[in-house]
């Protein structure tokens, strides 16, 4: 009973491995795939706001759209060495990378100096962008500027 | 019995290592005997096509740049939180190629394979055969302006669905496959000298690269984020270390071009465009690769960190072509309509009709050129019998096959309907042929009001009908006439202006009190003449 079983146990391994090596197919890890990121509390104050020239193509927002710089600080350390933010400016973006609009400034009160809690996310795992910033008081997946009413 | 057994056994291993089945060979762990087997299955794979010609015309030393044939914004070229970097590379070779091969210069969308690749997860990990199974099962890609085709996935979320991105317009694919360029084992020049020549022939590089340890993408990360575009990466201190099974990781960019123009051949790169948007010193999302590298780099247990590979695509499809109701139908001429979609592809277009579906007539063919989207066409028929059922439809040809719209009828008209139609024209325009002729406008007042007189009044009962149709059918030769003299014209408005006068008064106060009026003033005025002769007449008699 044994025989037959390592038998069959040796046949798949040889036949799933000729498999393999004959359909030409490279075995390798995939590139990209899930990523870690280490959280880091701070603020965000905003820099600077200036209006943007219109795409020169169509495909992004219907509204006149605005540049938002800031920079971060946080009292944390931030371990990782790609990850030192500290002093440089950053473009406030939404979710799909458009860049807000009037509205969108208005409704969470997105202005020049003020200040917004902020959280730097900086890669640990993964080959994903290795720096991300979050707002907890502003939602940059909120599109609604750019829908139309109905 | 074994022959049962070698049956079963080669089913298992079918379903085993089934394209479907996720990660299918790393499941199994193998040896490093195994894997350097496979690795050098991967080197037997097919081969991207190198341009023997070019090897003699690419100098040496020079620099290109395909950049200019891909349409992108940088700070929107952001994967995100999302592991998807193989398909934003993939869809930029596919970008260039489309440029290139069809003169179409737009942005593709990359929501479109994360949404809607069912074989996969929307952030999951893979490889440029992934995405050349993804478009060879669609058949098309799609503009990233397409509605909800935007990338939106930056937050690491799927929450955008298939079925809510639109995919017209498309761009049809008819064949498209992963190909690897030989750079493993043919030594350094060689590997340069195939890469240069695919990026010659105007293919964008699909390069994926592996780093086995936290350190080095450590490394990696803060060189883009501290150093600028002119700075070039060095993959040779990444090369013959550990793969460590928690740190170690792949990433694909976008190979658009290189220099190598410089004497010292330390300042020799390729040109990477990367999908982590920008940063204060990285503006348009580049970074530089050093040329000069050991393009056999491997981990310590000999599987390569560096693959380059291309993509053979071919766009266009056969057209589509839908038949719209015919319109400016008369008794003897129509006006067919259709829509044509030429899919890319030089397409022609013509129409079929008659009598029945077996048609047996044709318009001239036209060109609808190669565009991507929905081309209205039509085309003028006459010489067509009144009162007839006519069939048609719209027939578009180009190289990939020709598509047939669906059958659709059409009635002419009889000759009074022609009338008929002639007065009920949406305009309303159609018809006063003398009185526009004299006063120069069909949207003159008083041609107003005799339309509508003659819409009014006139078409209300069989003998207004039938003078109505009398002067269509002799008044445009009169009209025309008129039109070309100007005393006539002058003439014919004074002597219409009793006639406007009549059918302003029958539409204000309806025809039988008109026609009461008239002759209350036909009475009046004849009894005015009569006393008028007749004080004449007494006067002579006086006399």
């Amino acid at each position: 009973m044994e025989y037959p079983c390592l038998l069959i146990t040796i046949l798949i391994f040889f036949f799933t491995g000729f498999s393999c090596l004959s359909t030409g197919e490279p075995v390798r890890r995939p590139v990209g795939g899930p990523c870690k990121y280490n959280k880091y509390k701070g603020l965000a104050r905003i820099i600077s706001i200036h209006k943007k020239e219109p795409p020169k193509k169509y495909g992004g927002p219907s509204y006149e759209s605005y540049e938002v710089k800031f920079s971060f600080h946080t009292d944390q350390i931030i371990r990782e060495t790609y990850g030192q933010v500290e002093g440089k400016q950053y473009l406030l973006l939404l979710k799909n990378s458009w860049y807000p609009g009037t509205k969108f400034l208005r409704k969470y009160g997105i202005e020049a100096g003020k200040y917004f809690e902020c959280y730097l996310n900086v890669i640990t795992k993964g080959t994903c962008t290795p720096v991300i910033f979050e707002f907890s008081a502003i939602n940059l997946s909120d599109y609604f500027e750019n829908q139309k009413s109905p | 019995m074994v022959v049962l057994e070698i049956i079963l056994v080669l089913t298992l291993a079918e379903n085993t290592w089934s394209d479907k089945a996720p990660n299918p060979c790393t499941i199994m762990h193998p040896d490093r005997e195994t894997r350097l087997k496979w690795i050098q299955a991967y080197e037997k794979s097919p081969r991207a096509y190198i341009d023997e010609e070019l090897k003699f015309c690419i100098p040496l030393r020079g620099s290109l740049s395909l950049l200019s044939h891909l349409d992108y914004t940088p700070v929107e070229r952001n994967q995100g939180a999302c592991g998807n970097c193989w398909a934003w590379a993939g869809t930029g070779v596919l970008g260039i190629a489309l440029d290139v091969e069809k003169d179409i210069f737009d942005r593709l969308s990359v929501q479109f394979i994360s949404s809607c690749n069912a074989a996969m997860g929307c952030c999951e990990g893979g490889w440029l055969s992934n995405f050349a199974s993804f478009y060879s099962s669609k058949g098309y890609s799609i503009p990233w302006s397409n509605g909800n085709a935007s990338w939106q996935n930056g937050d690491g979320n799927c929450n955008v669905l298939c079925e809510t991105i639109s995919t017209s317009p498309d761009y049809p694919i008819t064949s498209i496959t992963a190909e690897t360029i030989s750079t493993h084992g043919v030594g350094q020049a060689q590997a340069i000298a195939n890469i240069k020549n695919v990026l010659n022939q105007n293919r964008a590089v699909w390069f994926g690269f592996f780093m086995g340890t936290q350190e080095d993408w450590n490394s990696f990360s803060t060189f883009w984020n501290t150093k600028s575009e002119d700075t070039v990466w060095d993959f040779d201190a990444s090369c013959g270390k550990p793969w460590i099974e928690d740190e170690g990781g792949g990433h694909a960019v976008l190979c658009v071009g290189y220099n190598d123009d410089d004497p010292d051949e330390s300042n020799h790169y390729w040109i990477m465009l990367n999908t982590w948007g920008i940063t204060e010193d990285r503006p348009n999302g580049l970074f530089r690769v050093d040329m000069d590298v050991d393009y056999n780099c491997a981990d310590d247990d000999g599987e390569f960190n560096l693959y380059w590979q291309t993509l053979d695509i071919a766009f266009g499809g056969a057209p589509t072509s839908t038949t719209d109701s015919a319109d400016s139908v008369t008794s003897s001429s129509a006006m067919l309509n259709g829509t044509v979609n030429p899919r890319i592809a030089t397409t022609t277009y013509f129409f079929e009709y008659g009598a029945s579906t077996a048609y047996g007539l044709t318009t001239g063919s036209k060109d609808a050129g190669s565009g991507a989207g929905d081309l209205a066409v039509s085309a003028a028929i006459t010489e067509l019998s009144p009162n007839t059922t006519y069939h048609c439809r719209l027939t578009a040809t180009n190289s990939y096959g020709t598509s047939y719209g669906e059958d659709n009828t059409f009635t002419t008209l009889a000759v009074v309907e022609v009338v008929n139609q002639a007065v009920t024209d949406s305009s309303g325009s159609s018809g006063c042929f003398i009185a526009t002729a004299a006063f120069g406008s069909p949207m003159q007042p008083y041609v107003k009001i005799l339309r509508e007189f003659r819409n009014q009044i006139l078409l209300n009962n069989s003998i207004g009908k039938s003078l109505v149709n009398l002067y269509y059918k002799y008044s445009p030769p009169m009209a025309d006439c008129i039109s070309r003299h100007d005393n006539l014209r002058a003439m014919i408005r004074i002597f219409l202006l009793p006639v406007v006068g009549m059918s302003w008064m029958a539409l204000r106060f309806g025809p039988v009190s008109t026609l009461g009026l008239l002759f209350l003033l036909f009475a009046l005025m004849s009894a005015y003449g009569l006393i008028f002769l007749k004080k004449i007449h007494l006067r002579r008699h006086r006399n």
